[in-house]
């Protein structure tokens, strides 16, 4: 894999929630048109990291970042980065879908709002409708966009929060285990669109789901107390894995 | 018998929750349960008894406060009575044309006797009233000793109507729309003592219906060794009890009228029959006002800085402490604050003005505020602020956009309790002097919120310490008008909070 094909790369992060050393220095690429997997019991970091990606871990008051995260090269936590205009780029899928109490049109158009990316609302609604298209909720809702997002079922409030996020071109997608709050069909809907994204965007899913690991990603990460345990693969993580913990987590021995 | 009932019935018998202690036990438990519940049930029903207590007691004297009675009487306005002269200076002194007479009376009637009394004076109005009762009724003032007890008897009668109506008399004479010689008439207002006998002997009589509808209350005999007659009919007194001095009045035939609402439209007065509840709402209403303006944009930004923005450090845990303290500072306090700061040390001069009495109950109302604020904003999911920040959004973005809108009705809410628990409050008001005699309205777009106003609690307090059972009345009414506010207010919170916090 060639560096260009690299969108995001990790070295050496350390994260401190105060005194606690709660992840220990992980180095992680994240490649392009590629999901990333980040599996491991509860506790064992793989959040954290995920939220080291668009420095959401800014928002913890007692949270500290040290280590360097390049995202095209450049380091987000340098000093001439912007936060927000990280956050833009590199866009965030949560556990429990969180539109916002609005329509199901202002969710999708809050991004491109924000960041004054359409100029006329002709040019609005095109970057809805092909968010929307994308997430693949278009054929549902393009009738009702006017109705109140929390209206819509878990799953498909789960694909408006996905649209909302690539409305505004983000470069790569974060997602908090997405399906954990989902049944199994609109799960099994949202790793469709996981599938079809990666086409597009590079994708960093964490997932307490092995299957579902198995299902999305083309490399999986195993995290276990704060550690990057192994980075493999994802066929070569599952079925034959290097590190003793690994084989025992994905054996289901602990976790 | 079986195997297993064996068992159970040896079970039975070893069971250590079968035993007679264990029996005791339960019953003692079930006791105490029951104890405790009728132990509630009672504490429950005294507090209503003493609520339905309360209530009925203010608001059954608040009756006579609300209506007021009016006589309806013709009264002639004899031109020997009042000083012609002095009537037409008057007017020309006020810049009106004088115009006396009515053009039925000959030139040669005018001022036929000397005429000594001034225009200013009640004086004057209230001898004509005499005067026509002793032309019109003269038949119920027989029989007293001599002219001077009749005289005082008549002059009673006539201080059955109030110098509100008397100098409604003069101010309609000066303008020009009675004249001098006419017999107008006048729907008079009935003075505080005979409003109050009035109301009570219509309750009364209410009771005593009888098949005829014509009810006699009572028979008495007066001073003057007269039988007394107390009775009602077709809402037409006609009599009256002996203690004013007021003799058959059944034989002056006076209509009474009731329920002429005058309690809303008017300010103070030092006369109970004229004594309204406007000025004062009007003074709350404008200290809500500035108690809006001011504590609910300072509010609500602390309340956004401590529960979003503020570092968590001694400083701000002290902020908080305090804040939480200054909602159970006693309201004095606040008012001796406002006396001392405002009007002694800023503003000198200032003392009774609405703004004034307004800043120091937002001072009152600001803990109020931050608390239930805060509590709304910290009850707004969070994953409202995270969505918005993933989306790129800053603090302050995803903070004044997503989570201040969602914590709206909850800020409101606490908003609308902060005021009713200003609107009520009295000693701060008394401490600024919000406590003044306020006998007019004051006129929109005058500058109302500074000069002197008065507010609804120190109305009430004013009207309380007057013994003038009318005052009593209107002090129940003000009481009445009062909790229907802060009642309605708190209603008003409860349902923003019901109707727009579950949507979310």
């Amino acid at each position: 894999m060639s560096q260009t094909d690299l969108r995001m790369q990790a070295r050496d992060v350390n994260v401190f929630y105060g005194d606690d050393h709660s992840l220990r220095s992980v180095s992680l690429d994240v490649p392009n048109r590629h999901v990333t997997a980040l599996i491991g019991p509860s506790g064992c970091g793989k959040s954290t990291f995920l939220r080291c990606l668009n420095r959401m871990n800014d928002t913890i008051e007692i949270a500290r970042v040290e280590g360097s995260i390049l995202l095209e090269g450049e380091d987000i936590y340098g000093e001439d980065i912007d936060a927000n205009l990280l956050r833009q780029r590199v866009g965030m899928v949560f556990q429990k879908p969180n539109p916002f109490p609005k329509s199901i049109y202002d969710n999708v158009a809050y991004g491109p709002r924000l960041h004054g990316m359409a100029r006329t609302t002709e040019e609005l609604n095109h970057i809805v409708e092909d968010a929307l298209r994308a997430a693949g909720l278009w054929e549902e809702v393009h009738d009702r966009l006017d109705s109140e997002a929390l209206g819509l079922s878990g799953g498909q409030q789960q694909r408006l929060c996905i649209a909302r996020a690539i409305a505004v071109s983000p470069e790569v997608i974060l997602m908090d285990e997405p399906c954990s709050a989902l049944d199994p069909i609109a799960t099994s809907i949202i790793e469709e669109l996981i599938l079809e994204l990666a086409r597009d965007y590079a994708i960093v899913i964490v997932t307490h789901n092995m299957q579902q690991a198995q299902r999305v990603a083309g490399t999986t990460a195993f995290f276990h107390l704060g550690d990057l345990v192994e980075v493999q693969p994802t066929d070569k993580l599952f079925n034959k894995p290097k590190d003793q913990r690994t084989k025992d987590y994905v054996a289901g021995s602990f976790g | 018998m079986t195997e297993t009932d064996a068992m159970i019935t040896s079970h039975l018998h070893t069971s250590p929750h079968l035993t007679e202690a264990a029996a005791r036990r339960r019953a003692a438990r079930q006791r105490g349960e029951l104890i405790f519940r009728s132990l509630g049930l009672a504490a429950l029903g005294l507090a209503a008894l003493f609520l339905v207590a309360l209530m009925y007691s203010v608001f059954k004297k608040s009756y006579n406060g609300f209506v007021q009675s009016f006589i309806t009487l013709e009264i002639p306005l004899d031109a020997e009575i009042l000083d012609p002269e002095d009537l037409a200076q008057y007017q020309a002194s006020v810049g009106i044309t004088p115009n006396l007479w009515a053009a039925e009376i000959t030139p040669t009637a005018r001022g036929a006797k000397s005429a000594s009394r001034k225009v200013q004076r009640t004086a004057a109005y209230k001898k004509m009233v005499e005067a026509m009762i002793d032309q019109n009724h003269g038949e119920a003032f027989t029989g007293y000793d001599g002219d001077r007890a009749r005289n005082k008897a008549i002059s009673q009668t006539a201080g059955m109507i109030s110098t509100e109506t008397l100098l409604t008399i003069r101010d309609r004479l000066v303008s020009g729309e009675y004249r001098l010689g006419e017999t107008v008439t006048v729907r008079a207002l009935a003075a505080g003592d005979a409003d109050v006998l009035f109301k009570d002997m219509k309750r009364q009589t209410r009771k005593n219906l009888d098949s005829e509808n014509w009810i006699l209350l009572k028979e008495s005999i007066d001073a003057n060794g007269l039988s007394v007659l107390t009775s009602w009919r077709d809402g037409r007194l006609v009599s009256i009890r002996p203690y004013l001095g007021v003799p058959r009045l059944d034989l002056l035939g006076w209509t009474i009228l009731e329920r002429q609402p005058g309690f809303f439209g008017s300010a103070s007065s030092t006369k109970p029959e004229r004594a309204g509840i406007a000025a004062a709402a009007q003074g709350t209403f404008l200290m809500l006002m500035v108690v809006v303006v001011l504590s609910v944009p300072v509010g609500v930004l602390a309340a956004v800085y401590l529960e979003k923005f503020a570092p968590r450090n001694q400083f701000t845990d002290f902020m908080e402490i305090n804040i939480n303290n200054l909602a159970a500072v006693p309201s004095i306090i606040f008012g001796i604050l406002g006396a001392a700061v405002i009007i002694q040390w800023l503003f000198p001069g200032s003392r009774g003005f609405p703004i004034v009495g307004g800043t120091v109950l937002s001072f009152m109302t600001l803990p109020t505020v931050i608390i239930a604020a805060r509590a709304a904003i910290g009850a707004v999911p969070p994953s409202y602020e995270q969505a918005a920040l993933g989306m790129g959004a800053s603090r302050q973005q995803a903070v004044f956009q997503h989570v201040l809108p969602a914590a709206l009705p909850g800020i409101a809410s606490g908003v609308i309790i902060g005021l009713a628990q200003a609107a009520g409050e009295t000693a701060p008001l008394l401490m600024v002097g919000m406590n003044a005699f306020i006998k007019d309205v004051c006129e929109v777009g005058t500058g109302c919120l500074m000069a002197r106003g008065v507010g609804m609690p120190s109305q009430i307090y004013q009207w309380a310490a007057d013994d003038d059972p009318l005052f009593q009345n209107k002090t129940a009414a003000g009481i009445v008008c009062l909790l229907a506010l802060v009642i309605s207010m708190n209603a008003l919170a409860t349902f923003i909070r019901t109707r727009f916090e579950r949507s979310n």
